[in-house]
């Protein structure tokens, strides 16, 4: 370093006394000291050239310029408040194209790569985000980088949402969430499915309220109702609920009473002529029985073995008839209950043999006899019944045991305990036959629906497919395969992909893909259909989208906060450099004057 | 003074110059308000109070940017120098203060003055007034013209209330008719008995009366090959040309079901017109006294009033009681039947009548014991008869009540120690029958025992009741307790010596109905033993009548009757097979059955809601999914036959659907929209049946989970 200034140093002394010395001994003495001071500055100008001035000084290391970051979602008084409040003007960035092309204001700059410009800003520059905030991505590549986050509020609309995603038919859809109003006028919420308004809320100004709405719905296949928000005239919101119905299954039932009543010949039938599979025995006299086969072929039923009780999924008997059940075969019974998921219903009566099911469910007969008992069914649709009875009894509450129905006064009618893998159930109406006599088969099917429905052993889906919450058009969506095979071939939307099995879940398959288009898109896995996904459009969802941002930048902002900036800057001593450019011109500059000089004589 | 002259003649010219000037201006800005005023009235229907804004308008305008009224002294001075050489441009020395003139101004002065009171005055300064009532008078014609236009131009874009609601009151849409029919005329003429009178039309949805004719007449633009309807997508109803050049054509047909219709013009088919159909309901009867049941019991006068109020829409024609009387019993009755009018005359025109007629039951032959069944039949003047409900008048038979019928088998024979309630009455008549005869003591004596013997056979009827039982003397009680071994037993001398009041056994003896009869009859006892005792058996019998009713009732009411049957069975032989208990040779039943799950019959309109959502995204369908779409089509269709208000549009957007299958793109949102709703009203709920839960795969790994934790536990 030293040499190379000291050579420089030398030449340019040797060229400036040449210099001098031709200026001088010129004959023309016109402009002689203008002369020698041109060439001065050339030699000088080309000394610093070769070698850089610098001296030393106090450098902050923070600059004072501050960094805005604006995001989707920001608002102009907002960035006119913060321009005006910070002393100089910040550096204004967005990533956002829809920003930048709303804003189109020169002092906003566009960042194409949000790693790339990270590295361009000066180190440990907090950067202040205005807007809803960054994605998850996004936040990734700031790469720690402390940020100051002015969170906006929350924005009007439905803050929360689910749904019924898969149903049966006849099943009741239901819709939940949680919506706020921010502006000052009402807002009214509308469920709409096929084009027809099927509930709705209305909603106070300036108000969040939780909403919940059901019904059931009539089509079968995939169905998209829409969840609507009107203001007035205009309509705020109007989101997709995307959900599928799914065909109805039909059960297999073994009866065993202990004598023919109505109640069983009526369940037998309407269970028969709804195309259910039901066998059923009944003693009609001594070491006499009756067995009635629907919709399934003659079995031998005088011996209850495991394997005859492989072939059914709901086992209703009285509970007179499971005393009498020899041991091995009631020992058969509760092993396929427990280890298998048999479901069983028992059916009280004033029997002494049932001890099993007395320890169950304690059995106590009501003090005051009502003619009356008004029910309530404790699933999701909440319907009640109203039934005569003569003597009413209840069951005891006890700990580990679920009521299905109870009476207005929490009164419990029907109790359900788990037992193993499968469920005990115990009713006590013994006259639910009077509904279909009264013209009431409403009441008859719900009752009894809700009964096997709680009690019958589950089936285990071939497939199963679902993606995340908001699956957006041209943007990258996950979907998952949860299958029973062991090599799956999958077709998206007809092309065929390869799903990535998740190594600790052996029956959980992955892929991401890019949809084109919205809509439903079909899964096919084998050649079976395996199900389909919902790919929304872009403008769907967008409070929910804004609360998921605002919530991952808050929650990278408690992690990397920008800390408060410290007025007194840590200023280092550090040479500065005086950029060659000025010393280029000040050598053009005097190289022209000598030049055109001598043009002039 | 006379200097003064010419300055008053010039200062009388400016005034009148700029009154006339202020005066057209004024003039042409009325002008134009009144035109525009007119304009707007015709296009926007603006009223004529805005005349006067506009013209202050005008006039502002006007009076700011021409300045023509602003005509000052000098002005006029200056234009008098201009016009009139004689004056030799001294005129403002006229307007000139005298004492500041010198010799030469004070001549000419002099001068001017003496010239200016000849002076004619000038032409010009009413030119601009006389424009401005030529222009006023042309703007007030061309107004008056224009508001006597049709108005044509205001009906069809700006004055949208009138015609705006068809007859079901919902806002009518304008009905879309093929280009090539220039103009139609439709013509109902109602069935005659409605009375209503011919309507004409220029509509093509129809709303008749059941039966109505119908003319049609349409007249195309240009010559057609044929014209023709179709009827609910299969009748066929060719018109008929009315002229050579092919271009009127009539036809006319009696609608008599709802559906809808469309026109086909040389192949070209229009949209779907609807046709409802308003039929006639048949008349209304509501038959106000007496009630469906009744029974007249003695003493009370046999006649009933029938009261009865007849509605219908157009006319009712006649009405009769068809009247059945029933005598007899058992395997004697005979019933006679008869027709009874009432007293109103029908006309056939009035719809609402309001009768009355009095049955009376003994000049219908009626005897006590008899009953009278009757119902009305009312016609309306298109021949549909209502027939009402069948209502009983009974007469209460006391004779029968006397008969030993049906008592004799019964098991409890009353002793005759209880004078039974038959006896009683018999008594009493016999008493009546004696009055006359006997002494008012003795009559006293025994009408007071029948109202004790009354009395007692109440009591013995309360038992059942649990109320108190007089059991008049029973000598046998008291002997048992003068056995010395019941000395100290308390129960059996309470027994003895305390008065039972009401036995509560006794009172849930029976059940509730039966009981409350028994307490009616008990009443109606009570009733008889009071007028007995006070001497009035004539009032009494009324009462012992109709607690023999009541008694009889009940004990009829617990028997059972059965028919008996002469049927020959073998000789049973019951030591042999009674009571053996031996089952071995009853084989245990098996039944099977199989139902045939019932198929939904709406399936495909429920599967092609989803298909229908598929259309909405642009995405094109398979064979077989317009094959579930044209099969929700037809049911649609076969819907909107019977309510073609309601599915019409779904049919007609349902079609343009479906002719758009191929090309999603041109499928406009709004007729899936309407499809999706009709489906929706169209689908009953869907029945809530027991299905199984359904659990996502795992490939056993919770199964094995499981396992394992109920093997470590055991």
């Amino acid at each position: 370093m030293m040499t190379w200034n000291i050579l420089v140093l030398a030449a340019s002394f040797l060229l400036l006394v040449y210099l001098f010395w031709k200026e001088i001994s010129r004959t023309n003495r016109l402009r002689l000291s203008w002369r020698l001071l041109a060439s001065f500055l050339t030699v000088l100008s080309l000394v610093f050239l070769a070698v850089p001035l610098s001296f030393k000084g106090k450098k902050s290391n923070v600059s004072s310029k501050e960094i805005l970051l604006l995001t989707d979602g920001f608002s102009k008084d907002s960035l006119n408040k913060y321009r005006n409040s910070s002393s100089q003007q910040p550096f204004i960035y967005t990533a956002d194209a829809g920003v930048f092309q709303t804003l189109k204001s020169p002092a906003v700059h566009f960042i194409a790569d949000l790693d790339l410009w990270r590295n361009t800003i000066p180190a440990n520059t907090a950067i202040h985000i205005l807007g809803d905030g960054l994605e998850e991505d996004e936040l990734q590549n700031l790469n720690q980088t402390p940020i100051r986050f002015y969170a906006p509020e929350l924005p009007s609309g439905i803050q929360k949402v689910n749904w019924t995603h898969r149903l049966n038919a006849g099943e009741l859809f239901k819709v939940q969430g949680n919506f706020l109003n921010q502006t000052d006028a009402k807002v009214k919420l509308v469920l709409k499915g096929l084009n027809t308004s099927l509930d709705s809320i209305e909603i106070g100004a300036k108000r969040s309220i939780d909403f919940n709405f059901s019904t059931i719905p009539k089509q079968s296949g995939q169905a998209v109702f829409r969840l609507i928000a009107l203001s007035g005239k205009d309509t705020i919101e109007d989101e997709p609920i995307p959900f599928s119905v799914g065909p109805s299954r039909t059960l297999k039932v073994l009866m065993l009473n202990a004598s023919p009543d109505f109640e069983s010949r009526f369940l037998k039938n309407w269970l028969a002529q709804n195309a259910y599979a039901v066998a059923s025995r009944s003693i009609i006299s001594k070491n006499k029985t009756t067995s009635d086969f629907a919709n399934l072929n003659k079995l031998l039923l005088d011996r209850i073995t495991p394997s005859l009780l492989e072939n059914f999924d709901v086992l209703i008997c009285d509970a007179t008839a499971f005393g009498s059940l020899s041991k091995p075969e009631a020992a058969a019974i509760l092993a396929q209950t427990s280890r298998k998921g048999l479901g069983l219903i028992f059916r009280a009566d004033s029997s002494a043999n049932a001890s099993f099911i007395r320890e169950k469910f304690p059995v106590e007969e009501s003090n005051n006899p009502q003619k009356q008992l008004r029910l309530k069914l404790n699933d999701n649709s909440g319907m009640r019944l109203t039934i005569q009875t003569d003597h009413p009894a209840f069951i005891r509450n006890q700990p580990n045991s679920q009521a299905l129905i109870q009476d207005e006064t929490a009164h419990i009618v029907v109790n359900s305990k788990l037992y193993g893998a499968g469920k005990l159930i115990l009713s006590t109406l013994n006259n639910t036959f009077t509904w279909q006599l009264s013209g009431k088969p409403a009441a008859y099917s719900a009752f009894w629906s809700m009964l096997l429905s709680k009690a019958a052993r589950k089936i285990s889906r071939k497939e199963n497919v679902f993606t995340t919450f908001f699956a957006g058009k041209n943007s990258m969506v996950p979907v998952m395969l949860e299958t029973s095979a062991k090599t799956a071939n999958v077709k998206v939307d007809g092309t065929t992909m390869a799903f990535n099995q998740n190594p600790s879940i052996p029956f959980l398959q992955e892929a991401t893909f890019w949809p084109k288009k919205a809509g439903w898109i079909s899964i096919i896995e084998n050649g079976n259909n395996a199900g389909s996904i919902y790919i929304n459009e872009n403008r769907d969802w967008n409070p929910i989208k804004s609360i998921k941002k605002i919530n991952l930048t808050k929650k990278y902002t408690k992690q990397f906060a920008a800390n408060e900036l410290k007025k007194q800057d840590q200023q280092k001593n550090e040479a500065i450099f005086v950029s060659p450019i000025w010393f280029y011109l000040l050598f053009l500059l005097s190289c022209t004057f000598l030049w055109f000089e001598t043009k002039l004589l | 003074m006379v200097e003064a002259k010419g300055k008053l003649v010039i200062s009388n010219w400016q005034k009148k110059w700029k009154n006339s000037n202020i005066l057209s201006l004024a003039l042409l800005a009325l002008a134009a308000a009144i035109f525009l005023n007119a304009l707007f009235h015709l296009v926007f229907a603006t009223s004529f109070w805005w005349l006067l804004p506009l013209f202050l308008l005008f006039g502002t305008v006007f009076f700011y940017f021409d300045s023509s009224w602003k005509i000052g002294i000098a002005d006029v001075a200056r234009f008098l120098n201009t016009s009139f050489p004689e004056l030799e441009e001294s005129t403002e020395l006229a307007l000139k203060p005298t004492g500041s003139l010198n010799l030469l101004e004070r001549l000419q002065r002099q001068k001017v003055e003496s010239i200016l009171p000849q002076l004619p005055q000038p032409k010009e300064f009413y030119k601009r007034l006389k424009v401005g009532a030529i222009v006023f008078a042309g703007a007030l014609a061309i107004s008056f013209l224009l508001t006597k236009l049709p108005f044509s131009l205001q009906n069809k874009h700006f004055n949208p209330v009138k015609e705006a609601f068809d007859a079901t009151g919902k806002p009518a849409k304008p009905e879309a008719i093929l280009p090539e029919i220039d103009h139609f005329n439709l013509k109902i003429t109602p069935p005659a008995y409605t009375g209503k009178s011919a309507r004409e039309q220029e509509k093509f949805t129809i709303s008749a009366e059941d039966g109505a004719m119908v003319n049609w007449e349409i007249t195309t633009n240009k010559a057609v090959k044929q014209v023709s309807f179709v009827f609910n997508d299969k009748e066929k109803l060719p018109l008929k040309a009315a002229n050579a050049e092919h271009t009127l054509w009539k036809t006319a047909k009696a609608i008599r079901a709802p559906g809808f219709y469309q026109v086909d013009l040389d192949g070209k088919m229009s949209e779907l017109y609807q046709i409802e159909v308003i039929k006639d309901s048949p008349p209304v009867i509501r038959i106000q006294s007496p009630n469906p049941n009744s029974v007249i019991d003695y003493g009370e006068p046999q006649k009933t009033l029938l009261k009865t109020a007849l509605t219908d829409d157009y006319g009712i024609s006649d009405a009769y009681i068809y009247a059945t009387i029933a005598s007899g019993t058992g395997e004697a009755v005979k019933f006679k039947e008869q027709k009874i009018a009432f007293a109103a005359a029908f006309n056939g025109h009035q719809t609402q009548y309001q009768l009355q007629k009095l049955l009376d039951l003994k000049q219908l032959g009626m005897q006590p014991g008899d009953e009278l069944y009757f119902y009305i039949k009312a016609k309306d003047n298109h021949n549909q008869e209502t027939r009402s409900e069948v209502y009983i008048v009974s007469i209460a038979d006391t004779a029968k009540l006397m008969q030993l019928e049906g008592m004799i088998n019964s098991l409890d024979l009353k002793p005759e120690l209880f004078r039974s309630e038959r006896q009683i009455i018999i008594e009493t008549e016999q008493l009546l029958k004696d009055k006359d005869t006997i002494k008012v003591e003795e009559f006293k004596k025994r009408s007071n025992n029948l109202g004790f013997d009354q009395k007692l056979l109440r009591l013995r009827y309360g038992k059942f009741l649990g109320e108190e039982n007089e059991s008049g003397g029973d000598p046998e009680e008291g002997n048992t307790l003068s056995d010395p071994k019941d000395f100290s037993n308390a129960t059996k001398i309470l027994d003895a010596y305390t008065d039972k009041h009401d036995n509560a056994e006794d009172a849930t003896f029976i059940d509730p109905q039966t009981k409350n009869q028994l307490k009616a009859t008990l009443n109606e006892m009570w009733s008889a033993e009071l007028r007995l005792r006070t001497y009035k058996p004539h009032e009494a019998l009324p009462f012992a009548y109709k607690a023999l009713r009541l008694l009889k009732d009940l004990q009829q009411k617990s028997r059972a009757y059965v028919a008996k049957t002469s049927a020959k069975i073998a000789p049973l032989k019951p030591a042999e097979k009674r009571l053996t208990g031996d089952l071995t040779k009853i084989i245990d039943p098996v039944n099977q059955q199989d139902f045939k799950k019932q198929t939904d019959p709406y399936l495909p309109l429920r599967q092609s809601a989803a298909l229908l959502n598929q259309l909405k995204n642009g995405a094109g369908l398979g064979a077989s999914s317009l094959q579930i779409l044209h099969q929700s089509n037809v049911q649609i269709s076969s819907k909107a036959v019977s309510q073609p208000s309601v599915y019409l549009p779904a049919v007609t957007a349902f079609r343009k659907i479906l002719a758009n299958a191929s090309q999603p793109k041109n499928i406009s949102q709004e007729d899936i929209w309407t499809v999706e709703k009709a489906i929706q009203k169209m689908l009953p709920p869907v029945a809530k049946l027991p299905a199984p839960a359904q659990i996502n795969p795992d490939q056993g790994l919770s199964n094995t989970y499981f396992q394992s934790l109920t093997r470590t536990i055991r």
